[in-house]
Parts: C-alpha cells; sequence; structure tokens
C-alpha cells in the first residue's frame, strides 16, 4: 500500500512553503537595504514581493484544504499540514510589515535621516536572520535551528526598547523641531515593524517545532 | 428492576489475583473445548513483557482497569497468532484495535470472552484478568460471555421477531415474567437507539429489518443481559454510512454504562469514537495509548506507517 497522490501533494506543500519563505527573505532584506541606504526604488519594490506571498498564501491554503479533504492526514502528515495553515498567516503579516517599513522609507527620503540610533539597522539585520533561519528551519526539519531562531527574539526586543528610549530623548530634544521629531516617529514605527517581524519568525519557528514533535509550545 | 440472577460473580475480587489462583485449574467447559491451557507467562519471557504497555497512560485521571492482559500468547496449530501481548482495558473506555488483515486483532477481542474455545488446534499461554479474575481460569463460561458480550461484523439477528430477539437472552437466564420482559426489551432497544423506528413492529420478524436497524438490533440483544463489557468486531463494515454513524453514536453513549472494545479497519472511525487505539502487527501488538497521541504523534515508526496508509 503506498500513496503516490499524497505524497505528491506534500512534496509540492513543501515546494510552496520554501518558495514563499524564499519570498519573505527577499522581502525582509529588501527592507533592511532599503532602511539603511534610503533606497527608495529598492523600497517600492517590496510591493511585488508582497503580491507574491499573497498568491502563494492562497495556493498553499487551497491544496491544504484540498490535502485534508481528500487525504485525511493523520499522525506527521497531519502534523505538517496543520504547521502549513497556520505558518503562512505569519509569513503574510512579515511581508505586509516589510512593505510598511518600505512606504516609511519612502515618506522619510525627502530629508536625510537625522540623529537616528543605529540600533534600528542592527535590529534589521537580526529580523532578516530570523525570518531566514524560520524558513532553512522549516525546510531542513532542524529542531535546533528552530529553537535559536526563537531564542534570538529577546536580542531584538531588547534592541526594541534601546531604540524607542533614544528615539523618545530626540522627540523630547527636538520638541520644536517638526520635521526631526516626525522623523524619529515614523522610526519608532519601523521599530516596531521590525520587532513585530521577530514575534512572527519566531511564530514560524514555534510551528516547524510543533511540526517535528506534535506539541506547540510558546517560547517567545 | 430486580435482576439478581446477572450480578456479577466478581465484583469483589481483588485487582491481581494471588498467582497460585491465577494458575489453577481451568474449568470443566474449558476443559471439555480440548484447548490446552498453560500456566501464565513462563514459556515466553521475551522482549515484551506485559507491563511495556500496562504502563500506557497511567496517570491520575485513568479510570479502573478492566482487563489486564499478562504476557498472552496464542497458537493456531504451530501459528503463532499472539505474541506476549501485555495490556491492560480500562472500564467505560472505548478501546480500538487497528492492524491490517490477520494481524492478530481479532483473535485478540476473541480472548476478552473466550470465542477462541471453539476452534481446534487453539493453545493459549499467559492470563487474561477480568476485574482481577483469570477468565481462563475458574470462571463459569457462560457467566463469562454474559458479563463480556460481543457484537459482530456481520449482522446476525435470530429468524425470529424482534421481541424475541431482545428476550432471548434473559430468558435463557431464567427471566419469565412477561412484564419483566417488555422493561428488559423496551430498555435494551432505547439504549440502542432503535426503540423509536421498531416499537410498533416488534412482533415482526427481524429478517426483514435494515442492515443497520439489525446491527443495532444485535446491539440492543447483547445489552439485554446486561453485560458489563461490549466487544465488536468490525460492527459497521457492513453498513451504509447513516448506520455507521448511528452506531459509532451509539458507542459513545453507551460507554457511560459499558467497557466497549471494538475492532475496526477504518482508521478515521476509530480515531472518531475511541479513548485509546491499540496497533496490531504480525501477532505483535505494537502500540498502545490514547488515541490522540497514536493519531497525532505515534511513537513507533510502524504504527505511523499504518496508521498514515504508507504500510507495507
Amino acid at each position: 500500500m503506498t500513496r503516490r497522490q499524497f505524497d505528491e501533494q506534500l512534496a509540492e506543500l513543501k515546494e510552496l512553503l520554501t518558495e514563499m519563505g524564499r519570498l519573505n527573505c527577499r522581502a525582509i532584506a529588501d527592507a533592511a537595504v532599503a532602511l539603511e541606504q534610503q533606497n527608495t526604488s529598492l523600497a517600492g519594490e517590496i510591493k511585488n514581493l508582497e503580491s507574491a506571498v499573497d498568491e502563494k498564501e492562497a495556493e498553499i491554503e487551497r491544496l491544504c484544504l484540498k490535502i485534508i479533504l481528500k487525504q485525511q492526514p493523520v499522525a506527521s502528515d497531519l502534523l505538517f499540514v496543520t504547521s502549513a495553515m497556520k505558518m503562512v498567516t505569519d509569513m503574510e503579516r512579515i511581508a505586509d510589515q516589510a512593505v510598511d517599513i518600505g512606504e516609511l522609507v519612502v515618506k522619510m527620503s525627502q530629508l536625510p535621516y537625522a540623529d537616528i540610533p543605529t540600533e534600528i539597522y542592527d535590529m534589521a539585520e537580526r529580523v532578516k536572520d530570523m525570518v531566514a533561519s524560520a524558513a532553512e528551519s522549516f525546510v531542513e526539519r532542524n529542531m535546533e535551528l528552530a529553537k535559536e531562531t526563537c531564542r534570538a527574539d529577546d536580542a531584538v526586543d531588547d534592541l526594541f526598547d534601546e531604540v524607542k528610549k533614544k528615539l523618545t530623548h530626540i522627540v523630547y530634544k527636538e520638541i520644536d523641531d517638526d520635521e526631526n521629531g516626525e522623523q524619529a516617529l515614523d522610526m519608532l514605527m519601523i521599530a516596531k515593524y521590525l520587532e513585530k517581524i521577530g514575534d512572527h519568525a519566531t511564530n514560524i519557528a514555534e510551528w516547524v517545532l510543533f511540526m517535528l514533535t506534535g506539541e506547540h509550545k510558546k517560547l517567545n | 428492576m430486580k435482576f439478581d440472577l446477572f450480578k456479577k460473580k466478581n465484583a469483589a475480587a481483588p485487582q491481581e489475583a494471588p498467582a497460585a489462583e491465577a494458575e489453577a485449574a481451568p474449568a470443566d467447559a474449558f476443559a471439555k473445548s480440548g484447548i490446552k491451557v498453560e500456566s501464565a507467562g513462563h514459556a515466553f519471557k521475551t522482549a515484551r513483557t506485559g507491563t511495556e504497555h500496562a504502563a500506557v497512560g497511567a496517570d491520575g485521571e485513568e479510570k479502573p482497569v478492566k482487563f489486564k492482559v499478562n504476557e498472552l500468547n496464542l497458537y493456531y496449530g504451530k501459528f503463532w497468532a499472539l505474541k506476549n501481548i501485555g495490556m491492560e482495558i480500562r472500564e467505560k473506555e472505548i478501546t480500538a484495535f487497528i492492524g491490517p488483515s490477520g494481524c492478530g486483532k481479532s483473535t485478540f477481542l476473541k480472548t476478552l470472552n473466550r470465542m477462541n474455545d471453539l476452534i481446534p488446534d487453539c493453545k493459549i499461554t499467559g492470563e487474561v484478568l477480568i476485574d482481577g479474575v483469570d477468565l481462563y481460569g475458574k470462571v463459569d463460561i457462560n457467566t463469562l460471555r454474559k458479563r463480556v458480550g460481543m457484537v459482530f461484523q456481520k449482522p446476525n439477528p435470530f429468524p425470529m421477531s424482534v421481541y424475541d430477539n431482545i428476550a432471548y437472552g434473559p430468558r435463557t437466564h431464567g427471566i419469565r415474567k412477561k412484564a419483566e420482559l417488555d422493561e428488559i426489551v423496551e430498555r435494551s432497544l432505547r439504549q440502542a437507539a432503535i426503540w423509536d423506528e421498531l416499537k410498533d413492529r416488534l412482533k415482526k420478524s427481524a429478517l426483514g429489518l435494515s442492515g443497520g436497524q439489525q446491527q443495532r438490533l444485535c446491539i440492543a440483544r447483547t445489552l439485554a443481559v446486561e453485560p458489563e463489557v461490549v466487544l465488536m468486531d468490525e460492527p459497521t463494515s457492513a453498513l451504509d454510512p447513516i448506520s455507521t454513524s448511528k452506531i459509532e453514536e451509539l458507542a459513545q453513549d453507551l460507554k457511560k454504562d459499558y467497557t466497549i472494545v471494538i475492532v475496526t479497519h477504518n482508521m478515521q472511525q476509530a480515531a472518531r469514537i475511541s479513548d485509546k487505539t491499540a496497533f496490531f502487527l504480525l501477532g505483535d501488538l505494537i502500540e498502545y495509548g490514547k488515541t490522540d497521541d497514536v493519531f497525532n504523534r505515534p511513537a513507533d515508526k510502524r504504527t505511523e506507517d499504518y496508521i498514515t496508509g504508507r504500510f507495507g
């Protein structure tokens, strides 16, 4: 007794998730570069990646429903399909937030950055790595890498607190300077988006652990 | 209702029978059947002992043990059909046995009320305790079969009226009063969720019923003698989906009062209705645990391969 059609569908699902993860990594990587270099054309292109991510999400959801309906998966197959359905939501959010960052980069492009806390670039770099390692832990079925991804979120949260503190200070200091004050607030939103992307990467890694162990735990 | 005749004989028996008792000579009825019974559990102390699977899910919420099986081996002639089976079946739960054809699940089910006694060349070693008493020891086979009823794959109503089908068991056990039998018939048919369909055709032949009705009638017939355990051997494999759902819902209702053990080839059925699932393969008990665990994250690769359909 073999299940060739079923195995093919599962392989297709894995392929789609891998591709979606790849698009996600590109979206956040582009956002990080656009932010640091004030590169508006790159920032604008993130939208295209996000559209592709949305398409993949819909395709994956359709395939999962088809598998559940036609194959009635159990055991590791069920864990895989369930985690796929959960993971795509977080992946889609990551792409959305990369677009949000891109839009702010475009908005802020009229002026050079004033007194910007450099920790924000560190944050961008770290969440980019988290998204990449979450995707890799899925493809490689690597439990240790998934756990590492979850642990990495602490540093991102700490950096966010640091950035927020410094931006608050700027807003106070530049209370009469509308432009610098607004830039600081926009930067705070970017920092918050980055922090949220870190949370979504953690969620993805948690679903990878669920897929591998059958247990879903909140690790962060 | 007065139903003293059917009171459990072994209700007060301790959970663990003393070894001497467990090794007592077989009952007369059993001796006559020509099956050799050896003393418990010395011959085949191999890798798997009874304790391995008995420990499954032994947390505080567990219900009392109904059956405890220790190092059970069964041979049909030279064929080793059950190999060192050890497990505990809990009271008022649904326990499902799954596995490919010929894996021993039905054979094992039948050891729980000694249906294998009727098969020539069948040899059994080890022990099967019900409420702590070895049912291959000093037990009256008729009492045992009353306590442990069975429903088969193919509905098998007797060629008589609906009423007489249900009253057959109680009459065998000496109940003659019509009022009492009426009460038993109604209660049993209600319990089997078929009273409304049959109350106006009690005097009609049971053979005229649909397959699904016949099977529920057979369940009612089993319940009429107030058993403690109902064994079901693929009870829905000959039924349409609607009748199957009715039997499944019925099983869920019945577990409030009865211990149910079901053999099924329908994996989704086992996942839907059972509390515990046991997976058999080539006479071995491979895995036994909570159904949710077995179907979500089986511990053994062979279980995984079987339930995901990649076996063989």
